[in-house]
């Protein structure tokens, strides 16, 4: 049952907002390891195109990625050893994982305004699917006061992260 | 020269001439905004940025007045409002983060 719940969750992190409302049987050691999959992710992208983006904007997009996710990221360990949870990998934070992989792959493929682009447009993507999974899996389903309420305490940082690359990709759009 | 301003400015507070600086804090709740946004000051009081996010955030002068530079999570700054008028200021970080000094 557990098993089937997460991978719903891995279903709607995947397909993104469409994606029907998946269940909320996540235990708190399961989101621990999504949330810090998830920040690892746009982490290793955004060091990535710290060193490629040749837009300055993008640039300074990937360094605040680092820079917030690194600190999301610090705080969530924080907690998690405060709680004594022990992370555990699951479906989703599996999934998380191997998408980071495959878009680092495709964006190390990829130079100038063309990396800029692809690398902006799954920061978009990215953000709005986290934001989606926040809303419908990881807050409702933490069963721990305190990491609830760390998770809605990111979620303002996740909702600027995607109105910022939503900012950038529309002036990318405009032939910059 | 400095401290003779100072024992002015003290001897203008004990004279009523000026009321004594007064201590204000900008909490920083989380990546959307400085709390409050819009701030009444005058020149000699202190303002404290507190970042009570989960994220780094600055705040500064988008006039060249005064620059926090990062303020980590649970961390704060100080600044002692050296001039009057409006001073507007955003989080480098997170650029749709404004607030304003009004300072008399």
């Amino acid at each position: 049952m557990r098993g089937i719940s997460v991978l719903a969750v891995a279903a709607g992190l995947l397909a993104g907002p469409a994606a029907p409302a998946a269940a909320q049987a996540v235990t708190d050691a399961q989101i621990a390891a999504i949330v810090v999959a998830a920040n690892q992710v746009d982490i290793d992208a955004g060091k990535l195109a710290a060193a490629r983006a040749s837009n300055p904007e993008v640039k300074k997009f990937g360094e605040q990625m680092v820079t917030d996710h690194s600190s999301v990221n610090k705080s969530a360990a924080a907690l998690v050893n405060k709680l004594k949870v022990t992370p555990e990998e699951n479906p989703t934070s599996r999934s998380l994982k191997e998408g980071g992989e495959k878009n680092l792959a495709r964006l190390k493929t990829l130079s100038g305004a063309a990396f800029d682009k692809a690398y902006i447009d799954h920061e978009v993507e990215y953000h709005q699917q986290v934001l989606d999974a926040l809303d419908k899996t990881l807050i409702p389903g933490a069963s721990n006061d305190e990491l609830k309420a760390l998770l809605v305490k990111v979620k303002p940082a996740f909702v600027a992260h995607l109105e910022h690359a939503r900012h950038i990709q529309s002036s990318l759009g405009n032939g910059q | 020269m400095r401290i003779a301003a100072g024992v002015l400015l003290m001897w203008a507070a004990a004279c009523g001439g000026a009321p004594a600086p007064r201590a204000h804090t900008i909490t920083i709740v989380d990546a959307t905004r400085f709390s409050p946004a819009t701030l009444d000051v005058a020149v000699g009081d202190t303002v404290t940025w507190v970042n009570q996010d989960v994220v780094p955030h600055t705040a500064t002068s988008t006039t060249g007045g005064f620059d926090s530079g990062r303020i980590d999570p649970e961390q704060s700054w100080t600044y002692t409002v050296a001039k009057a008028g409006e001073l507007a200021y955003v989080c480098t970080y997170h650029p749709t983060m404004k607030g304003t000094l009004r300072v008399k």
